[in-house]
């Protein structure tokens, strides 16, 4: 379904002296239907890039991207978000706090893409429907994002997200902001969302943890190139280079 | 609602704010519904009575041609906020569309309708408005238009700053992912978020709005008597302050510093309160 | 050498009065790294602010003390002289350095200019980077800028509230190394306040997890991780991931943290308790010791 090939992202560098900095190199994966890749690396590494990338919010410098055969890595971000491609990929925004407009409620932040990409009118029921799958009380469709907690404002994301039943979701770092508990919740309904609605996920995070859970196969990113690729119980089991090694070493463990 | 219960919060903490909106209220009611509770005719004259002191018939007196100064004060309050609130409206229009398209597309199009807010600015902005109308001819609606044009400046740049500030912001990529194009975007996520500043903004250069209508009519450009205009009573009330009829000047002169200076008041409170806000 | 007595701290709001704090009790020794582990409302920010003296003005402490070896300090920001013997770094790295000014020169107004490149050099750093201003370093650079600056001063405890908090793992286990050898060298006591459980168990002595602004339970970190006596440690043990084979298997914790406004139960994790009884909401459960250094609140704690 989604294809990367020899992905490249170059950004000018900020500052009058300073060099270009490759934040993307060579990069390439494919996504199949009902699949979900994660995306592991520190900061710096490319990651919310390569995310923002598959979206098309910003533009590869370099690489093809194919979407169910459509070369949409050709397709300008302007003009992508009038494409049939646009309703299929979606992306969830880490932190939702500094995602959701914050002078609109709840209720528009998920009525918007069902006006803008389905092109519905009347957004009452299905807005009320999304809620409900995300368990988000339909009481809570009235507040603004400064009236929600961490998970709530996570759920409204998660819902804007599936309004135009796309089949590619993007998440970056979806509980990275969130409690312990909070975020078990989250990810136990991205879990059942995927199996229910059979979407493919692109899942970016520094937690491995999460990726673990979430992602059957992995890729670790350092400095804008792959260090490791593959299954992710293999990987995280053997990993082949010094640096998932390393990585894998310094998460931090309860004594079992 | 909760921006009504924003403002009432605001006003629990700040009494002073509280009473100069309060006062802006009424002296909009008064613009509205005064003229039909004045017992004079504003236009009326009765040279038997001119320069009369301040009495229970009249309270703030008459003016040289007998015409009661009161009347003549509560019509002009409606056509000076009338020329105030216009010529702010149009400025904030024209420079919210200058300073949105500016801020978020940048590249020449900042270019352009930056050169043209400097070019603006450029001019003491009052030499700048006196220009105009002298320009164009002395109306109540060329009032408006070089009051107009000399405001755009601020609000151009106040909308600008807020949104250059706001164009990398998360909600604006996600309001792209949710099938914004980029003036929707501009439109429906970005602009209304410098809707408070605005707002602090206007309340701001209404005062100089109306002091400036105020001071063309004071020198002869503007309002052509004997329409009531607090400026022009002003002005015709000035020389006779030497002769002793204090009252033809005064009244008028107070009117216009207590609304001027009310408006400031506002702004000021109006802006502490959502700078408190947008602190938290 | 600093002993938090049954302190108690209320904020009054628009809304009501915050109960933020309720009989908190907490003693930590030199050399010592004490973890304070809740989630986020738990109040275990008000507490390291009061251990600094950073609270609020608007705060009430209408019970209890804070002793720095002995003597009762205030937990109010006061504009007299800062305590450089307890110092605090913060969540946010970046708000913590002078976004204008080169980090060299931040911490040379603290050390002086001489002491710029070894203590730099004390956070791994490389000396050169002195130059540079914050927003040219990357967030885990200018955490330890931050560090190198709080160390500065060679505090006797280093307040760190939640410092490793978006960094990366192989960043925060630097960062927490760092802080354990200076612990060990220097005899500098730390507080570690972090909603991150694994984390506290990998780099602390002693954790201490509160829950809505009650300290439940204080214990050395395998009594804690191995026998947790309290309902709510053990969900907090139960929710880790590293636990779960399967998204399906994640444990949730049940029920909310109580409105801290509102009036509150005597115990205040009885509403999501699955070992309520009746008689746990007679009284408040008090911090008492079931084993050496081993303390709990709770009325029937788990065996």
């Amino acid at each position: 379904m989604l294809t990367v090939s020899s992905l490249r992202k170059i950004f000018k560098g900020r500052g009058w002296k300073a060099p270009p900095v490759t934040a993307l190199d060579d990069i390439s994966f494919e996504i199949g239907k009902g699949q979900s890749l994660g995306i592991v690396g520190e900061s710096g590494s490319g990651k919310s890039t390569l995310g923002r990338l598959v979206s098309r919010l910003i533009d590869p410098t370099g690489g093809k991207l194919l979407f169910e055969g459509t070369d949409i890595g050709a397709i300008s971000p302007r003009a992508f978000v009038h494409r049939p491609q646009r309703r299929q990929i979606q992306h969830i925004f880490q932190d939702a706090a500094e995602n959701l407009t914050p002078h609109m409620t709840a209720f528009a932040a998920i009525a918007d893409p069902l006006r803008r990409l389905v092109g519905l009118t009347n957004v009452n029921d299905r807005v009320r429907e999304l809620a409900d799958s995300v368990s988000l009380g339909r009481d809570l469709l009235e507040r603004y994002p400064h009236q929600l907690s961490g998970g709530q404002k996570a759920r409204v994301g998660i819902a804007r997200g599936l309004a135009s039943q796309p089949s590619l979701l993007i998440l970056d770092e979806p509980t990275a902001a969130l409690d312990v508990s909070v975020q078990a919740a989250i990810l136990k309904l991205l879990h059942r969302l995927r199996r229910d609605l059979d979407l493919s996920y692109l899942l970016i995070s520094h937690d491995i943890e999460v990726v673990r859970l979430m992602c059957e196969r992995i890729i670790i990113l350092r400095n804008g190139q792959v260090v490791e690729a593959g299954q992710t119980a293999q990987v995280l089991a053997a990993p082949q280079s010094d640096y998932g090694r390393m990585l894998l070493a310094a998460v931090p463990r309860l004594p079992s | 609602m909760a921006l009504a219960a924003a403002l009432h919060d605001g006003f629990r903490r700040d009494p002073l704010t509280a009473i100069t909106a309060g006062f802006i209220v009424a002296i909009c009611g008064l613009a509205l519904i005064g003229p039909w509770l004045t017992l004079h005719d504003p236009l009326a004259t009765d040279s038997a009575n001119a320069l009369r002191l301040p009495s229970w018939h009249s309270p703030c007196g008459t003016d040289q041609v007998g015409r009661d100064i009161c009347a003549r004060i509560v019509y002009a309050t409606r056509l000076d906020l009338f020329i105030a609130t216009s010529a702010v409206a149009l400025a904030i229009v024209v420079g919210s569309a200058l300073g949105s398209v500016a801020g978020f597309f940048g590249g020449w199009v900042d270019r352009i309708a930056m050169w043209v807010v400097d070019t603006i600015m450029a001019f003491p902005l009052f030499v700048l408005a006196m220009g105009i109308v002298a320009a164009l001819g002395s109306s109540v609606e060329n009032i408006v238009y070089a009051t107009a044009i000399v405001n755009v400046p601020f609000y151009a740049r106040t909308v600008r700053a807020e949104i250059n500030q706001r164009r990398e912001a998360g909600f604006v990529e996600a309001a792209r992912v949710s099938g914004n194009g980029s003036l929707r975007v501009l439109a429906y996520h970005l602009f209304p978020t410098t809707v408070p500043q605005l707002a602090v903004q206007m309340t701001l250069t209404m005062g100089w709005a109306m002091l400036n209508a105020a001071a063309l009519s004071y020198i002869g450009l503007g309002i052509r008597p004997p329409t009531p205009e607090w400026g022009i009573m002003v002005a015709e009330g000035a020389g006779f302050i030497i002769t002793g009829e204090w009252w033809v000047a005064l009244f008028p002169g107070l009117a216009l510093v207590l609304v001027v200076l009310s408006l400031n008041l506002l702004g000021d409170g109006l802006r502490d309160m959502i700078d408190a806000r947008e602190r938290r | 050498m600093l002993v938090v007595d049954r302190l108690s701290v209320h904020f009054p709001t628009r809304r009501g009065i915050v109960q933020a704090l309720d009989r908190v009790s907490l003693a930590i020794e030199p050399g010592e790294i004490v973890g304070l582990v809740g989630e986020s409302g738990s109040g275990k920010s008000v507490l390291s602010y009061a251990i600094s003296g950073l609270l609020d003005p608007s705060a009430r402490v209408i019970g209890g003390e804070i002793r720095w070896r002995g003597a009762p300090i205030g937990p109010i920001r006061e504009r007299r002289t800062t305590r450089a013997a307890v110092v605090q770094i913060f969540q946010n790295p970046r708000a913590s350095l002078n976004p204008i000014r080169a980090v060299g020169r931040q911490v040379s107004d603290v050390a002086g200019q001489d002491r710029v490149a070894p203590l730099l050099e004390s956070v791994r750093l490389d000396p050169s980077k002195a130059r540079n201003y914050p927003f040219e370093l990357s967030g885990g650079q200018c955490q330890r800028v931050g560090i190198a600056l709080a160390l500065a001063c060679e505090p006797e405890l280093l307040i760190a509230d939640e410092p490793t908090t978006g960094l990366d793992v192989i960043t925060e286990a630097a960062i927490m190394q760092l802080i354990a050898e200076l612990s060990r060298s220097r005899g500098m006591a730390t507080l570690l306040v972090t909603h991150n459980l694994p984390l506290a168990a990998a780099h602390c002595h002693r954790i201490a997890v509160m829950h809505a602004g009650q300290i439940v339970e204080s214990a050395p970190v395998a009594a804690l991780t191995q026998s947790a006596r309290h309902p709510y440690s053990a969900e907090l043990l139960a929710a880790t991931p590293q636990h779960a084979a399967t998204p399906d298997d994640l444990h949730v914790i049940q029920g909310q943290l109580p409105d801290l406004v509102a009036p509150l139960l005597p115990c205040r994790y009885a509403t999501r308790c699955r070992n309520r009884r009746p008689d746990c909401d007679l009284s408040p459960p008090e911090l008492a010791p079931v084993a050496s250094d081993h303390l709990i609140a709770c009325r029937h704690p788990l065996c």
